[in-house]
């Protein structure tokens, strides 16, 4: 289990640009088997959480625990895998080498490890290039590597910085049916993402940051109840005469309104009356994606 | 095409440019090079420190330049002056003080300064700190004393130092016996016995021990009659005209011979030689 | 610990030895050696302390290149490209990093210095084959102790390199502060000594800012002048086995000061 009650003051190095120093205020609880995204736009503070737990940065204040140990000592990590945002690794390296260093780094034993290795590479879809240097891979081989070097040693956590980065349709699946799996297998799960479809899916809990701070954390039925809104399309000019339910400027032209299931009727029998033509409905309103902008659309 | 054949044009006549420019500056440059400029030898004190770990090689490449430096003077003009005896003295100091232990340009400078520059007393400087850094070696006291016999003509000091070379190991043969010459003509024969009599304790080849107990027989035998030549002055106020005349007296029994089958008789200031000279044969 | 620890180590030596600038200082070494075959003819008797002093220097040369240079960038760029995420990712310490960063450049450091080893002795061999009545006074047996006395150089030199790369933001300056402490380590005695002998010839005393400067110095920057055998190489002088073994202390008392300062600072060290 993780806990992480800190804050961290960021002071701007450039010797001539002076800019205020910025404090990050986090408190987070990650529970055992649970699975939390992390969303938010650049420069919230999503990676500086990560980098908090594993160690990476100090807190100023605060305390940061994970399974009673602190980050400064290294058994902390001991049973975490990690995924960096945009990975570079050992350039000269294979993807075999890469996971053999994962594997001895966390104390695993050598027997059945070759067997191990090739098994999680085929998971990830890079069987066919084991043996190719990872300079010579484009960049989503690489994620995929990472994916599997964040695995090798079987981690009771998993923490993943924008694990979908680079990758195709194909290759986004693949990491959501991962995660499923590892899921089932009663992981911890901490991710960072941009997109929203794949959190709102997998998620237990999904944590909305904005400059440093923690806006919202919404668990479960939270999600379930942002997955219930339905959006009208309305083919019109004027808006509607109620002000209840925000209306959207679509760019085809069309607007936009977003309610609730059970408004629809009153939607429609209004639009009736006032003369205005309902042209479709669209059960995925993105109520994650709502939340969000409204979230960095206000003022800090 | 067309901007093909103005790129070859162009290139062309760039590098008749470049050849033109080659051909100046080298014209001019051999002006330069052929004007005889001293180099200046930069002080040991900097190059040290300069060449970090490097010295060794340091002084390599500071004796190749002098040694190009010389043949170039010598090839040029077929003879020396004494600044360029200034610059072989300064340099070779530096070189040394870089590698202590370099024994060619010790060499070098020696050769060149005594017999070159007839300045011996420069290169014996150097060759003392060739024999203060490289103790072992019978070379640098073997060229000193050779020196200070060939050119100065003192044999007490090329006594001193050859005797000091002959007592290294490896010196070879013939400076054992050059030290022991030294020594009858500079010296009481009484320290050269002494000197002699070590190295035959030192010596094992029986060549080499045949001509040392030859030599000692013989200075013994010097030593004797000179010892009597002084009896007789004590005794009578004056030294006697020939050897004979010690018999006469009574104060020996008889002359003894000498093995190198010469004559022994006096010299005027009451010294004892041998017609032999010390060497055998006619 | 110690899997960790030396899973880490191969790791940067397969790094190094897989990038292309280990091969061009060893062409580079190569190609002073086939230099030095040619320079020995132009000198008079001393044939071997010149092969001796040729050969030794490139091998040096070339362990310097690679110090400076490439190891120097392994670390810089673990730092720089996020690869140390990757590895501080798993259970290890700050200072376990540190000291396994520093065993893998040691493991290039060796094999580098085999190979030009092998080269050194090769041309030492081609010129001994050309002039054999000049080797009189050439030992082998010291020539392989100068080449340690050079790899107990460069190990002190790599754990300077880790020391200023636990706390410096980019390579250049690292190089450069390893590059100074270098040629102070290296001119520091000769320094002292003259200027000792100048203050007792010229009674005048030092000033004493000059003399405690230099006495800090002296004992805080490591000593680099006495791993050197080379002059002992070229003239086959004997090298006494009590000072092999002091200056064989004298290099790993200097590393273990060296890494562990590294750890300390490296520990504090934020990498966001």
């Amino acid at each position: 289990m993780i806990h992480i009650a800190a804050q961290k003051t960021y002071r701007n190095k450039d010797l001539f640009r002076k800019q205020a120093p910025f404090t990050a205020d986090i408190d987070l609880e990650f529970a055992k088997a649970s699975t939390t995204g992390i969303i938010g736009a650049n420069g919230a503070g999503k990676s500086s959480t990560l980098k908090l737990i594993l160690g990476f940065i100090r807190k100023d204040q605060g305390s940061i625990t994970l399974n009673g140990l602190t980050p400064e000592n290294p058994l902390s990590r001991k049973s975490i895998g990690y995924l960096p945002e945009n990975p570079y690794f050992y350039d000269h390296l294979t993807p075999v080498e890469l996971l053999s260093f994962g594997a001895k780094a966390s104390g695993m034993d050598k027997a059945g490890l070759s067997d191990r290795i090739q098994a999680l590479l085929r998971e990830v879809g890079m069987d066919h290039a084991a043996g190719k240097k990872l300079r010579e891979c484009s960049k989503g081989m690489v994620q995929r590597v990472g994916l599997a070097f964040a695995l090798i040693h079987d981690p009771e956590v998993v923490i993943l910085d924008e694990p979908m980065s680079g990758l195709d349709p194909l290759g986004r699946k693949m990491v959501v049916d991962l995660l499923l799996r590892l899921k089932q297998k009663q992981k911890t799960i901490i991710f960072c993402s941009h997109i929203l479809t794949d959190v709102e899916r997998i998620c237990d809990t999904v944590v909305m940051m904005h400059r440093g701070s923690i806006r919202k954390v919404l668990k479960r039925d939270d999600l379930e109840k942002l997955g219930k809104t339905l959006r009208v399309l309305l083919d019109t000019q004027t808006p509607l005469s109620e002000n209840r339910w925000p209306c959207t400027g679509l760019a085809s032209g069309l607007k936009a309104i977003d309610c609730q299931h059970h408004e629809v009727e009153e939607v429609l029998t209004l639009c009736r009356k006032e003369g205005i033509r309902v042209v479709g409905m669209d059960p995925h309103a993105g109520g994650l994606e709502k939340e969000f902008l409204a979230m960095a659309g206000e003022k800090p | 095409m067309k901007s093909l054949a103005v790129s070859i044009v162009a290139f062309s006549f760039l590098v008749l440019a470049y050849m033109g420019a080659w051909q100046g500056v080298h014209r001019d440059r051999e002006k330069i090079l052929s004007d005889p400029m001293m180099d200046y030898t930069l002080p040991s004190k900097v190059t040290g420190p300069m060449s970090l770990r490097f010295k060794g090689l340091a002084s390599d490449f500071l004796f190749l330049k002098t040694t190009t430096f010389i043949g170039e003077q010598l090839i040029r003009s077929g003879n020396l002056e004494d600044a360029h005896g200034e610059y072989i003295f300064e340099s070779v100091d530096a070189i040394s003080d870089l590698d202590p232990h370099f024994w060619d340009p010790y060499y070098l400078s020696f050769m060149i300064l005594s017999w070159e520059l007839d300045d011996f007393e420069r290169a014996r400087i150097l060759m003392e700190k060739a024999m203060a850094h490289r103790e072992k070696d019978w070379r640098p006291p073997y060229y000193i004393g050779f020196g200070c016999y060939y050119f100065k003509g003192d044999n007490e000091c090329a006594a001193e130092y050859m005797g000091r070379a002959a007592l290294m190991a490896d010196a070879p043969s013939h400076v054992v016996l050059l030290g022991s010459r030294f020594q009858i003509t500079a010296r009481p024969h009484r320290a050269a016995l002494l000197f002699l009599k070590q190295m035959l304790l030192d010596t094992r080849d029986t060549i080499t021990r045949m001509h040392l107990e030859k030599r000692i027989l013989v200075l013994e035998r010097l030593d004797l009659l000179e010892g009597a030549v002084r009896r007789f002055h004590a005794e009578y106020q004056r030294l006697p005209e020939t050897l004979h005349e010690l018999t006469e007296k009574g104060i020996l029994d008889a002359i003894p011979e000498d093995p190198y089958g010469g004559e022994f008789y006096i010299l005027e200031n009451g010294r004892v030689f041998t017609s032999s000279a010390l060497r055998d044969g006619p | 610990m110690m899997q960790r620890i030396w899973a880490l180590a191969l790791l940067t030596f397969k790094e190094g030895m897989r990038d292309r600038a280990l091969y061009g200082i060893f062409l580079f070494s190569l190609m002073v050696m086939a230099l030095g075959f040619v320079v020995v003819g132009f000198f008079m008797r001393e044939l071997s302390k010149v092969a001796s002093d040729f050969n030794l220097s490139a091998l040096t040369f070339g362990g310097l290149l690679l110090t400076l240079f490439v190891n120097n960038q392994l670390l810089a760029k673990d730092i720089d490209k996020r690869t140390i995420y990757i590895v501080l990712s798993r259970p290890y310490g700050r200072g376990e990093y540190i000291v396994s960063k520093y065993l893998g450049l040691m493991l290039l450091t060796s094999a580098a210095i085999f190979m030009l080893a092998v080269c050194a002795s090769a041309g030492v061999g081609l010129s001994y084959l050309r002039y054999p009545a000049y080797f009189e006074s050439f030992s082998f047996k010291i020539f392989l102790l100068a080449i340690f006395g050079e790899f107990l150089m460069l190990a002190v030199l790599n754990a300077v390199v880790v020391f200023f790369a636990s706390f410096s933001s980019s390579a250049f300056l690292t190089l450069l502060f390893s590059t100074a402490v270098y040629i102070v380590g290296e001119t520091i005695e000769t320094v002292v000594r003259f200027l000792k002998t100048q203050a007792q010839s010229t009674e005048v005393p030092m000033a004493a800012a000059v003399e405690a400067l230099l006495n800090v110095c002296r004992y805080i920057i490591p000593n680099l002048s006495v791993f050197d055998l080379k002059v002992q190489a070229a003239h086959g002088m004997a090298v006494s086995l009590s000072y092999v073994l002091f200056i064989t202390f004298y290099g790993m008392a200097s590393v273990l000061v060296l890494l562990f300062l590294a750890s300390q600072i490296f520990k504090g060290r934020e990498l966001g």
